[in-house]
């Protein structure tokens, strides 16, 4: 018997087994897939060609994953943050860097200086926000007085911050990013740099309210990026929770969370083996833990109305793209370039948001690409995700989507199409067969202002435990959310051992 | 020359309330007023012979009991009707009409939705609740949370312990109404789309937003605050229009001393080593006050009254990005006869409010027009017929109709030629909104007599609303309570000494709730505190 069953073998699900070992705690994790990672995991899409997983990036929370020590496990990380072009073809590209000093050649004093105000602004605002948001989310019903204590301590960090600071801050959170970036910013290729984390994970345009807080948690939260994305870390973690005792299991997928009168007790498995545990955390999305793992005439009261109504409404299809050549982007000047956003305006993001805000895939999509060489002089990996999808296409979605990746690819880097090596497209529907994530949504449901921090997924259960005795949520569904790997499921191990 | 204790720029209702307050505490004040009639956005104009327009705002909803009894409106003519009943027609159909009595709507909404008829009360319930919570934020001067002032930090614990007093599934209920969409919200109670639609819109009034846009959900509740006796009870039309709001106060305020004058617009706001010290009318004359009020909203104050040279610079940028995008126009019909919409007979469902918002993606489309700077080809319209109730507003046998539209936005794309090409859109606007009306009730438009619409320009131009927006400034969250309408300056003062903010640009902000201008007054009379 083991102490935690932990299900879903992603980023989150390993660095909670990770944790949960070191605290003496026997684990036994259940992934469904015959291979570790979730969606950081690697696929060989040609030989010597493997992508780094699904998403575009691998930067868990700041800070959260030290206790690991994944350096011990061969992870290096990166001191860099590689910087955005901006650019829908092969000119007017805009390199924008999260250091302000080579903006200056590129932008006009005025512009330039007003990014570099930005950015410190940014700097300034997210250190007394860091420390709050990488904690668990408090509870505003407490009486405890260490609760309210810390709590005290939070709102005094913030009110440091002096009146000028703490109002912008309180005035931009609830704001859209589009009256941010008008507000701030003249050159239309910079609005739109900002905007793609504010949008990540969410049928929000730019011009939806809300859209900064979620920029905001992410600027406060991101950090590094490891060597070799998503598959170094997933390796990492794997062998940080192996040398721990944990105990890893792949092909073994979760079919029911097994409920008593006192709770959780135990998890059945596919093939009829139950594995018996007091406690479960989940690392599967809210909707999917709460409506298909667990029989809904045991779910408490109107807990399958929050499962119901969590927000999921997919916006976003991958495509993987190996070249047998690395792209050259003549937008960038010739510099080297390894994520590209192809939003030069608010305007074409704000159009692609209207398409599946409707049902449909919208007319006009814009992607973000990450580009990656296994090694030097080989060829390249792009993967793009391509905005304006929902969920539900039409005949032949699928080709049409990864049509538009390739046209996109050819307009930044002519001749690409032709140094194509192999594809591999998922659109919200693949994704959902292939992750097992509701409605096919990247980050296990909606990064809008009414499902972050307190309310991801759901005030009852936004402190990683839930209404059912034992059972834990510790996946994407829950903060920081699903565009910081990691950071759940560390959270949500460290509510389980504090109890 | 003489020097009143206080003058008040603008006759609108909140400067009108400020002064009445002011003036029933001693002071010698004057009110100016730029046009002929008093009332600023709450007015009544017979605009043509024998029919009276509640010109701007037409329902009145929220407007404080306490500044009723306050300034004995009754007893100066206030007289207000209930609306009976909210009709949203649609193509197909009967559409769905709510009324008054709670057994007939649940009758009408479980002809689309059983489950919807049971839990319709439920969210009333539930809403009223909530608005219960947010009436005390509305009547009072906002807290600042940077502040370390007694006043502030006990306001604010009282919120705090208010939080931890209330069960989880209100506590929830709360964040989830203050950081919704209108439409996600009543996605989560509801399933049939005619009841959502007209529900949702009262999120999107006066905002450039879509029912779609979080945040909403918080503008809904407004909606709801109008209806704390039940049903329909407290939103109504006032006898005479909604200038008899704004004329009753003003015969308090005269009553209690003041004087007005109309026919008197302002040029500048003096100002002094710092400190206003009176007016400047167009003509020259100067006035002199120990005390300015302004009932006009922040960008007229203090970029066109006061200066920014009176002002500090961060000051000044705040109130620059004030946003204002005015999104909604008027048009006011006179008719030969009431308009019939199939399947339903007589005319008992045009006694309260229509709203022609037949779906959600309707109204995000409708949103989508103007995201683009174009006015919405199919908008959202909310029509009342005051002269069903109120037969002094047309001749016998003959109406008036008033139609709300949104999308109308103020900047129109650049090839319409931007806010200042209304003009040029203003009579196809004025067809849209007809049009949409007439593939409603077939033969509507052989019935009207006359049309005056009013974009967004016209607003701007006629009354002074800033971008044409109808609340002073938008009521999206990073512009209300304490940032209403820039921090720090939240509780009527503003960085020019003796200079007060009593328009709906302040604090708890737009709407005919008169408590602005009040709660200016109370913070003028509390004095140095």
């Amino acid at each position: 018997m083991a102490d935690v069953c932990i299900l879903g073998g992603g980023v989150n699900g390993l660095a909670a087994a990770a944790t949960l070992a070191k605290a003496g705690r026997r684990v036994t994790l259940l992934e469904a897939r015959g291979a570790l990672g979730g969606l950081a995991a690697g696929e060989e899409l040609a030989p010597g060609l493997s992508t780094f997983g699904d998403r575009l990036d691998a930067a868990p929370p700041v800070g959260l994953l030290d206790e690991l020590e994944l350096e011990r496990h061969g992870l290096r990380w990166r001191d860099d943050v590689p910087p955005l072009l901006v650019a829908d073809g092969e000119a007017d590209g805009l390199l924008v860097h999260a250091e302000p000093g080579p903006m200056w050649e590129q932008l006009p004093a005025a512009e330039a200086q007003r990014y570099a105000d930005w950015r410190s602004a940014l700097a300034r605002w997210t250190s007394p926000v860091r420390a709050l948001l990488t904690e668990r989310p408090p509870d505003l019903k407490t009486r405890a007085p260490g609760e309210l204590f810390a709590l005290a301590k939070h709102a005094l960090s913030l009110r440091r911050l002096g009146d000028r600071d703490m109002h912008e801050l309180m005035r931009v959170a609830p704001m859209a990013v589009h009256d941010w970036a008008h507000e701030i910013f003249t050159d239309a290729r910079l609005r739109a740099a900002i905007a793609p984390r504010a949008l990540a994970g969410t049928t929000a345009g730019p011009r939806s309210p809300g859209t900064c807080a979620s920029l905001l948690l992410d600027e406060a939260l991101r950090g590094r990026e490891p060597f070799g994305g998503g598959p170094a870390l997933v390796a990492a973690l794997t062998a940080c929770a192996r040398e721990r005792g944990a105990e890893l299991r792949t092909d073994a997928r979760a079919e029911e969370i097994l409920l008593d009168a006192d709770g959780v007790r135990g998890v059945r498995v596919a093939g009829g083996e139950t594995v018996e545990a007091r406690t479960v955390l989940s690392t599967a999305d809210f909707a999917t833990t709460m409506l298909a793992l667990v029989d809904p005439a045991q779910l408490p009261d109107r807990m399958e109305t929050a499962a119901r109504v969590w927000k999921r409404r997919a916006t976003t299809a991958v495509v993987h793209i190996a070249l047998e050549a690395a792209p050259e982007l003549p937008a960038a000047g010739g510099r080297p370039v390894e994520r590209v956003s192809s939003a030069t305006d608010l305007r074409a993001m704000e159009r692609a948001a209207d398409g599946p805000k409707h049902g449909r895939l919208a007319e006009n999509s814009w992607s973000e690409l990450r580009i990656h060489r296994p090694a030097e002089g080989s060829g390249a990996v792009v993967t793009m995700h391509v905005h304006g999808v929902p969920y539900a296409l039409p005949e032949g979605g699928r080709e049409t989507v990864e049509e538009r990746a390739l046209a996109q690819l050819e307009r930044l880097s002519p001749g690409s199409r032709g140094r194509v090596a192999a594809t591999r497209t998922k659109t919200p529907a693949d994704l959902e067969r292939e992750h097992g994530l509701a409605g096919g949504h990247l980050f296990h449901g909606e990064h809008i202002l009414d499902q972050l921090w307190l309310q991801r997924p759901a005030l009852s259960c936004s402190r990683y435990a839930t209404p059912i005795s034992g059972l834990y949520l510790g996946g994407g569904s829950v903060h920081p959310g699903g565009a910081l790997p990691g950071g759940a499921g560390i959270l949500a191990a460290r509510a389980l051992v504090s109890g | 020359m003489q020097t009143w204790d206080a003058i008040v720029v603008g006759g609108g209702h909140n400067g009108l309330a400020c002064a009445a307050y002011l003036a029933k505490a001693g002071k010698k004040v004057l009110v100016l007023e730029r046009r002929h009639v008093l009332g600023g956005a709450a007015v009544s104009e017979e605009v043509f012979p024998g029919f009276t327009y509640s010109v701007c705002s037409y329902v009145v909803s929220l407007l404080r009991p306490w500044i009723i009894r306050d300034l004995e409106l009754a007893r100066f003519g206030l007289q207000l009707i209930p609306l009976e009943s909210s009709f949203s027609p649609s193509r197909e159909g009967t559409g769905l009409c709510r009324w008054a009595d709670a057994a007939r709507t649940r009758d009408e909404i479980s002809r689309f939705s059983r489950n919807d008829a049971e839990l319709y009360p439920e969210f009333g319930l539930a809403m009223m609740q909530m608005a219960r919570f947010a009436k005390p934020v509305i009547d009072a001067p906002a807290p600042d949370p940077s502040s370390f002032s007694p006043r502030d930090l006990i306001q604010l614990l009282r919120l705090g312990n208010h939080f931890q007093d209330t069960d989880p599934d209100g506590l929830a209920l709360r964040l989830k109404l203050m950081t919704m969409s209108s439409a996600d919200l009543l996605d989560e109670w509801f399933e049939s789309d005619v009841l959502k639609a007209p529900m949702s819109v009262s999120g999107i009034i006066g905002t450039m937003l879509g029912v779609r846009s979080p945040g909403t959900a918080y503008v809904m509740l407004h909606h709801y605050m109008g209806e704390i006796d039940g049903a329909f009870r407290s939103w109504g039309f006032a006898r005479g229009g909604t200038g008899a709001v704004s004329c009753a106060i003003a015969d308090a305020a005269r009553h209690f001393g003041a004087t007005i004058r109309t026919e008197a617009p302002v040029d500048k706001i003096l100002v002094s080593g710092g400190q206003a010290t009176g007016v400047v009318l167009k003509d020259g004359e100067e006035l002199r006050a120990r005390e300015v009020v302004s009932g006009c909203d922040p960008r007229l104050t203090f970029l066109g009254f006061v200066g920014r040279d009176h002002l500090p610079d961060d000051f000044v940028q705040q109130v620059e990005r004030f946003r204002y995008r005015g999104s909604s126009g008027k048009v006011n019909l006179a008719l030969d006869r009431l308009p019939s919409f199939p399947g339903r007979e007589g005319f008992e469902h045009l006694r309260g409010d229509l709203a022609v918002a037949p779906g959600v993606d309707y109204l995000e489309s409708a949103y989508d027009d103007a995201k683009e700077g174009r006015f919405s080809k199919h908008p959202y319209i909310n029509i009342v017929f005051p002269s069903t109730c109120d037969p002094s507003v047309a001749p016998p046998g003959k109406h008036v109709m008033s139609c709300f539209v949104q999308y109308a936005p103020y900047e129109l794309a650049e090839e319409l030629g931007g806010p200042a090409g209304w003009p040029d859109q203003r009579e196809a606007f004025g067809d849209a909104v007809c049009d949409t009306v007439e593939e409603l009730a077939p033969g509507f438009k052989d019935s009207i007599l006359h049309r005056q619409v009013l974009t967004p320009w016209d607003l701007e131009q006629e009354f002074g609303l800033t971008e044409g927006n109808i609340f002073h400034g938008e009521l999206s969250l990073e512009q209300l309570a304490f940032l209403r309408p820039a921090a720090g300056w939240s509780r009527y003062r503003t960085p020019v000494k003796k200079l007060w903010l009593a328009g709906s640009g302040a604090h708890p902000g737009g709407g005919i709730m008169g408590a602005p201008g009040a709660l200016c007054a109370k913070a003028m009379l509390g004095g140095a505190r």
